[in-house]
């Protein structure tokens, strides 16, 4: 048995018998093999003393028995943290923020509660996955979407949670419609109209009457989410693509402005910035991007030429009947053609987008379509891991991602500053891809541009893993000199981030604080997340 | 793909059947759906024109034409190493929590991706 930090033996062990009353033996674990089961596997810390490690891990498959676990835990000053499918990698996984905690896997609570068709919503519990959801919507034999990120084994209510993107909603958080959550203390809430017993609208009206709550319980260890609602997303009856590429590097300005006209009249969705060049490990590019500066424009742009490869690359994606998509994509081609030396006959690129010309149009069967074409229909998938382990043979990875205004200019800027903190410290920059980070399918015109930049991890070279933890902290420093923070960072960097967010002798942590000693006296809830500890945990400020 | 809830119930089906003489032909049925609720998704084949995997693609990398890239497709997985692998992982693949796999989806893995041995 594993100790608990602060909880004498032979308490633990009371502990973990009440535990195994509740949800059973088998359903308990505690022994090194079963619990090294839920180290992050992607850990930045992997190996080393600081490495969040767990004491042991509970997995309740109702409603009630977390509620009754909820209960043990304050009875016995147990730290709980709670996962829901565990598969957040790179953002933590299956590991607490502070070890020596208990891990309550929600795993087992996998009903999709409610799908309904005709409003086109569905109500989950937290152990669904991506795939679960996108499995019980074909059993049904309907033609709706989930919004998904790339890993389908993900949660859409852990991913919601942490403000995950996905297509194609943006954010998955904006995409949630009403959530029931155990308190700190076990009680149970219900938010919005769940609030109303029987409400009838509690997944399809976000609010009810007073204070919205929801947010609170994002990226926050206030409560355990237990069952949350979900929009879903017909099929549409056609999808278009239009790509644009530019050879110019300060071509970025006027198509980043063109694009977001468009998207603000709920013309095109989803496009973000990519940068083949930037992508590629050519050694004439490579060479450039390590050189301190990362290269002058009129250098890049011979880099391009050289290449026959482009330096920015925008798309958006037309979804809807076909005579709308059509019109949509002739306003769209017209206004970009306006750009001097755009391109927009460019050929498909495999994983990127298909040929300007292509029309995907809903199938009878799934089955016809490549998966690349079905994950427009909501078919998820693993394909991007693939980059990891066949691409780079990495043992996983950590992403640094900052938000950032939306305009050409504060990209480039984005790319000078940040590659340069990247430089001179030996990491290579290149051009990391910007997503939009919105909710276009929301009908919400305000955006952002999330530079999405991955960093490898190993599993045997410490160093190394110091070395990229060193210039990530140093990345989030400069983000935030310069207006600039992260959405979603890993644990081991989450107090970093938290620590930027500084207005008013950081004011929104203490409020944060306050919000946690009133929910949660006890302190048992996911100690750490996000910067926000319990009050016998907290640290003096600096 | 079949949802998590008829995956379950055939897991409770399939404990009573593991005393029957039966068993051994069971289990491989349970391990194909235990593989297309985890593995495939890494691991499936690729065809031409597919986006890479991360399982098979990276196979194909390390053994070029020696071996088949796709797990099911292999005759010289051992259980040793389909437990090893399944539960500390390799590399990007994480390991498995026993609320994934069970220890009994485990066992059917096993027999499923051995069933093919040379």
């Amino acid at each position: 048995m594993r100790s608990v930090p602060g909880v004498v033996p032979a308490r633990y062990a009371e502990a973990l018998q009440e535990f195994e009353r509740i949800v059973g033996k088998e359903n308990v674990y505690t022994s090194d093999e079963d619990l090294d089961l839920y180290r992050d596997g992607y850990s930045i810390l992997w190996g080393e003393p600081e490495e969040r490690i767990a004491a042991g891990a509970v997995a309740p498959a109702s409603v009630e028995q977390v509620q009754d676990i909820v209960r043990a835990a304050n009875k016995y000053r147990i730290p709980l943290y709670a996962i829901s499918t565990g598969r957040n990698l790179g953002y933590g996984g299956s590991a607490p923020n502070y070890s020596g905690s208990v891990v309550l896997d929600l795993k087992r609570m996998n009903r999709v509660i409610e799908v309904n068709e005709k409003q086109h919503y569905c109500i989950v519990e937290p152990g669904v996955s991506f795939f679960d959801l996108y499995a019980e919507l074909r059993r049904r034999n309907l033609k709706l979407i989930a919004s998904q990120p790339a890993p389908g084994w993900g949660s859409p209510i852990g991913n919601a949670l942490e403000h995950g993107r996905g297509n194609p909603a943006g954010d998955n958080f904006r995409n949630s419609c009403g959530m029931e959550v155990v308190l700190g203390n076990g009680e149970l809430l219900r938010t919005g109209m769940g609030a109303l017993p029987n409400g009838k609208t509690w997944a399809t009206y976000p609010d009810g009457v007073g204070p919205s709550l929801d947010g609170i319980f994002s990226q926050s260890n206030f409560g355990i989410v237990t069952k949350m609602g979900f929009n879903l997303f017909p099929w549409p009856q056609t999808i278009r693509h239009l790509r644009i590429a530019t050879h110019n590097y300060d071509d970025l300005d006027a198509m980043v402005e063109v694009c977001n006209a468009l998207q603000t009249q709920g013309i095109g969705r989803g496009s973000g910035v990519f940068s083949p060049l930037g992508m590629t490990q050519a050694p004439d590019v490579v060479a450039v991007f390590t050189r301190r500066g990362g290269g002058t424009a009129a250098e890049i742009n011979r880099l391009a030429k050289a290449q026959n490869m482009a330096v920015f690359m925008m798309s958006l994606a037309f979804a809807g009947p076909d005579k709308v998509t059509q019109a949509q994509f002739e306003v769209a081609h017209e206004a970009l053609s306006a750009i001097p030396g755009i391109e927009l006959s460019s050929a498909g690129i495999p994983g990127i987008g298909p040929a300007n010309d292509t029309v995907v149009r809903a199938p009878d069967d799934l089955a016809t379509l490549t998966d690349d074409q079905a994950s427009n229909f909501g078919k998820p998938s693993l394909q991007r891991f693939w980059e990891d382990t066949a691409q780079f043979s990495w043992d996983g990875h950590l992403w640094f991602s900052p938000l950032l205004p939306q305009t050409g200019e504060e990209l480039r800027k984005a790319h000078q500053l940040l590659g340069d903190t990247c430089r001179e410290m030996d990491f290579y920059w290149g051009l990391p891809p910007a997503l939009l980070y919105n909710s276009a399918a929301m009908g919400c015109a305000a955006s952002a541009y999330c530079i999405v930049k991955n960093f490898s991890v190993s599993k045997s070279d410490s160093e190394k893993n110091r070395k990229t933890r060193e210039v990530v902290l140093r990345l989030i420093r400069v983000a935030a000199d310069n207006g600039w923070s992260e959405y979603r960072t890993a644990p081991a960097l989450q107090q970093a981030v938290m620590d930027t967010f500084s207005f008013n002798n950081h004011a929104y942590i203490r409020t944060c604080e306050l919000i946690k000693d009133a929910v949660d006296p006890n302190g048992i809830l996911s100690a750490g997340r996000y910067g926000i500890w319990p009050r016998h945990l907290r640290k003096a400020r600096s | 793909m079949r949802s998590t809830q008829t995956f379950l119930i055939l897991m409770l089906l399939a404990a009573p059947l593991a005393q029957n003489a039966g068993a051994e032909d069971l289990a491989p049925a349970h391990g194909k759906q235990v593989f297309e609720l985890w593995c495939s998704a890494c691991h499936k084949p690729l065809n031409p024109g597919d986006l890479p995997v991360a399982g098979t693609s990276s196979l194909q990398r390390k053994y070029g034409d020696s071996k088949p890239a796709a797990l099911e497709q292999r005759t010289d997985l051992s259980p040793a190493t389909i437990r090893t692998i399944v539960r500390h992982g390799i590399k990007s693949m994480p390991a498995s929590r026993k609320t994934e796999i069970s220890d009994a989806d485990l066992d059917a893995l096993v027999a499923y991706l051995t069933a093919r041995k040379n």
